[in-house]
């Protein structure tokens, strides 16, 4: 083999190296322009017959429509299609496509790939990227071929047409974020067989998102059999792209770092940006904008939650090149709650359950009444809730290496238990059930829908669980915390001598 | 000492590879134990061992592909832990179980992983090229992937793992399940990229094909490294001295009688034609004098040649842990600069 015109190592994409230009050639094909990742999934993508048919049976069905819209007008019926074709658009975008996400990374670990694109300059966040805009780009194209369709039947009459391309961009925009959804939550395990998860999770985003349409009151009298139209409130719509926006980079990002190497740090990011978000819907809280208060609690426990579940079930990483960045910086403290790892994610949802308190209290203490059952539920039974799973991992799955999956069936159980023991002590007429399983804090949710009186003992409870909890992760994190500890006491000694007048060799800690 | 900002290496001098008392354990299952190893830039070195012996473990911890529970692991001087993105700069990975796009064509597939390693335009294509004429695959470079014989995916795989050119290449088991013919071409391959100075690090179970393309091997057993030396080394058997099998024109006989007359030879047993002998002598010159001896005194030799055992034969007795190569390997273990800078000295 003729022996390559320069180093590889003078790669842009490569970090710490000189760049020589020369080496990668001149950018002179269109796909150069696009990322390698997009360029190979739509390859694959638009090849694949799931597309394929999926494109071809549109096509079908939207000719039969456009036929059926002709014949309704040609006898002065209204356009009965249009439910039809949104339902049918809807289920396309927020189902069939977005569901190929969630095979993206175990497809690439059973072709045995995976491991071979993580070995290339593609660092994980472009591989994961790269497939979910792929999945995106399918959606377009598969929106872009049914718009012909659309002005057909504005031509024929009865249809709004600015209604229907509305409803059109929102669904596009719901499917790019399940479709990220999809993506990210595909690298929190390797393993191919999850179809069924999958499926279950998309059920789950897709009738959730319903439900926000419906809650928002975006639902249009015309298209309600499937709970979609637009509504007036910008405000709301506002509101749902950028808790897309958010949801879709959180799980690309989370997704990113559960393929990356232990020494690359998708954390201080994702929980720096989800602590600002949380900061604003305090402060949105506390000045009760939009008269809006639960929906702006909603999306803090939102945030939170996600944000403090990843953290805690993330890989510990003791890797000292994460902590170099936070000792240069003079913000050693830092990486105690913002470095990679379950360890740190602990403090992280300290941190984070102060800010929720914080809130909680505006709320509590808003005008002249005092809802204190609703305030310490959501100070006590909720952070119990959350954390619960991940003492129970920490005690009994701490070998296990997709804890987010665990922690997930985790919650489904203790939400199962909750519901047959509420089931019991209704059919017993007795809160003796719940209180046997009480140290499950979703039995204390079932205590205090079950009784009023019983709230105050729900509550500590929960409360007693949650600081259990607390004590658990923090007993197995310590030594992880000596790690940090010493990791950063190197780097600040190596730092120091790095910068002593006396001249020292350049090795791979002062390397750029 | 300075780095060199432009090279990939770490350091001018660092080795290509470089382990240090690297422990990797699966809950109480340790897979590699304390296993400390150099291979020197340019060096073919095979790695050895029975199934579950710890081999890919290790190789994959070197691929910056898994992460080891203590020790060290360096690529180029890098460890592979602290600073994967360094160290996978100098890889090259060919796995056992290929990993391949079934519906891309070989080109398709070649091309992609270029871009990944970020190459563009006339060089990206010339990349490319180059590697489809290094592999051979010119003739099948435009079929799909799923219409490859395994040789010809193997090749492939090859060729992708030298896309970005790298300096190292780690290749597990690359030819199992191989037919005979693609082995040998999948052998001429190796021995091209060494002789363009890649260092390669090769795990296979074809002791006979390692032998003859390694510049030395490492036998790995229980997740803990037992030898690491040379093949002639091994093939020269593990007895201090030297078995020889003499064939002669006449009376086989008079073999047995001129070793029973001659001090340091001993007549092992009769051939059809001659006998087999031992010395205590290994070295070269001791045996032509030998020869010389033989032919002075009236032994009509017309074929003498020393036994070597085959390394399988080796690799077993090392594994059961009889001979004095294992006290050598241990000893390389323990110690593996001078066994693994200058394996060619310690034959």
């Amino acid at each position: 083999m003729a022996p390559a015109a320069g180093s590889p190592a003078a790669d842009p994409l490569s970090r710490g190296v000189a760049i020589d230009p020369e080496t990668l050639g001149t950018t002179n094909d269109f796909a150069d322009w696009l990322s390698p990742m997009m360029v190979k999934e739509l390859r694959q993508g638009l090849r694949s017959k799931s597309f394929t048919g999926f494109f071809i049976l549109t096509q079908v069905l939207m000719i039969i429509g456009t036929f059926i819209a002709v014949g309704s007008a040609e006898i002065g019926v209204s356009d009965s299609m249009g439910p039809l074709f949104i339902g049918f658009l809807a289920i396309a975008l927020l189902l069939v496509l977005p569901m190929r996400g969630f095979q993206a990374i175990p497809t690439e670990a059973a072709d045995n790939t995976l491991d071979l694109l993580v070995l290339t300059r593609l660092q994980s966040l472009r591989i994961v990227v790269g497939k979910w805009i792929a999945i995106v780009a399918q959606s377009i194209l598969a929106v872009v071929s049914v718009l012909p369709y659309i002005l057909m039947r504005y031509f024929i009459g009865g249809v709004d047409l600015i209604s229907e391309l509305s409803i059109i961009a929102i669904l596009l925009f719901l499917s790019a974020v399940i479709a990220a959804i999809a993506v990210g939550f595909s690298a929190t395990s390797r393993s191919t067989n999850k179809r069924g998860s999958g499926i279950l999770i998309t059920l789950f985003v897709f009738f959730g998102i319903s439900g926000v349409f419906n809650t928002l009151g975006l639902a249009g009298p015309a298209y309600s059999m499937f709970g979609f139209g637009l509504g007036e409130t910008v405000g709301m719509v506002a509101v749902l792209f950028a808790v897309g926006g958010y949801l879709a980079y959180y799980f690309l990002d989370m997704g990113a770092g559960r393929m990356a190497p232990e020494a690359e740090n998708h954390s201080t990011r994702k929980r720096l940006i989800s602590l600002g978000i949380a900061a604003i819907l305090v402060i949105l809280v506390g000045l009760d904008v939009g008269d809006a208060d639960s929906l702006w609690m909603s999306l803090l426990i939102g945030v939170l939650g996600l944000s403090c579940v990843d953290a805690l079930t993330e890989r510990a990483s003791t890797v000292r090149s994460i902590f170099v960045p936070f000792a240069k910086r003079k913000m050693s403290f830092a990486a105690y709650f913002l470095a990679p790892g379950w360890h740190t994610g602990i403090l992280y949802y300290v941190i984070c359950y102060l800010l929720f308190a914080v809130a909680a209290i505006l709320i509590a203490f808003d005008g002249a009444s005092l809802q204190t059952d609703d305030f310490l539920f959501a100070i006590t039974i909720i952070p119990a809730v959350i954390i619960f799973p991940v003492a129970l991992i920490q005690l009994i799955f701490r070998s296990k290496l997709d804890s987010f999956r665990i922690y997930l069936l985790i919650q489904l159980f203790s939400c199962g238990i909750a519901f047959v023991l509420f089931a019991i002590s209704e059919a017993q007429d007795s809160p003796a059930p719940l209180f046997l399983g009480s140290l499950i804090p979703h039995c204390c949710v079932g205590l205090m829908s079950y009784e009023s009186s019983l709230e105050t003992t729900a509550c500590a409870i929960g409360g007693a669980v949650f600081l259990l909890c607390i004590a658990v992760i923090l007993i197995r994190a310590a030594p992880l915390f000596k790690i940090i500890s010493w990791h950063i006491k190197g780097a600040k000694a190596e730092q120091q001598l790095a910068n002593s007048p006396i001249p020292t060799t350049t090795d791979e800690t002062s390397a750029p | 000492m300075v780095s060199d900002n432009t090279s990939p290496f770490a350091h001018p001098d660092s080795p290509a590879i470089e382990v240090e008392k690297l422990v990797k354990s699966f809950g109480t299952f340790v897979a590699v134990n304390n296993a400390s190893f150099k291979v020197p830039r340019g060096h073919v070195v095979g790695f050895v061992g029975s199934n579950g012996a710890g081999k890919t473990t290790t190789m994959r911890i070197l691929a910056t592909l898994d992460y080891p529970t203590s020790g060290n692991a360096k690529i180029g001087g890098h460890d592979v832990v602290e600073y994967p993105d360094r160290a996978r700069r100098l890889l090259g990975w060919m796995p056992d179980d290929y990993g391949t796009y079934k519906d891309m064509t070989g080109r398709e597939y070649l091309d992609f992983f270029a871009r990944a390693y970020g190459y563009r335009g006339e060089e990206r294509h010339r990349r490319v090229n180059d590697v489809i004429e290094f592999t051979e695959l010119n003739e099948i470079a435009d079929r799909y992937i799923d219409k490859l014989s395994k040789g010809m995916g193997q090749r492939l795989c090859l060729g992708r793992a030298l896309v970005h050119d790298p300096e190292i290449l780690i290749m597990d088991e690359p030819a199992a399940g191989l037919d005979p013919r693609a082995r040998i071409d999948l052998k001429n391959l190796i021995r091209l990229l060494a002789d363009t100075g890649k260092t390669v690090f090769i795990s296979s179970h074809i002791l006979s094909e390692l032998g003859e393309m390694c510049d030395s091997l490492l036998f790995i057993n229980n997740g803990t490294i037992i030898h690491h030396g040379s093949a002639d080394d091994l093939m020269q058997g593990a007895s201090a001295g030297t078995v020889l099998e003499v064939q002669i024109l006449g009376d086989p006989e008079k073999l047995q009688t001129w070793a029973s007359m001659v001090p340091d030879v001993e007549f092992v047993e009769a051939t059809k034609n001659g006998a087999r002998l031992e010395t205590t002598t290994t070295d070269k010159e001791d045996l032509a004098k030998l020869l010389r001896r033989m032919i002075k005194d009236d032994i009509q030799v017309y074929d003498f040649r020393r036994e070597e055992r085959r390394l399988e034969e080796a690799f077993v007795d090392i594994v059961s842990g009889g001979g004095k190569i294992e006290r050598k390997g241990e000893l390389a273990a323990k110690d593996p600069t001078p066994a693994t800078e200058t394996p060619a000295n310690e034959s």
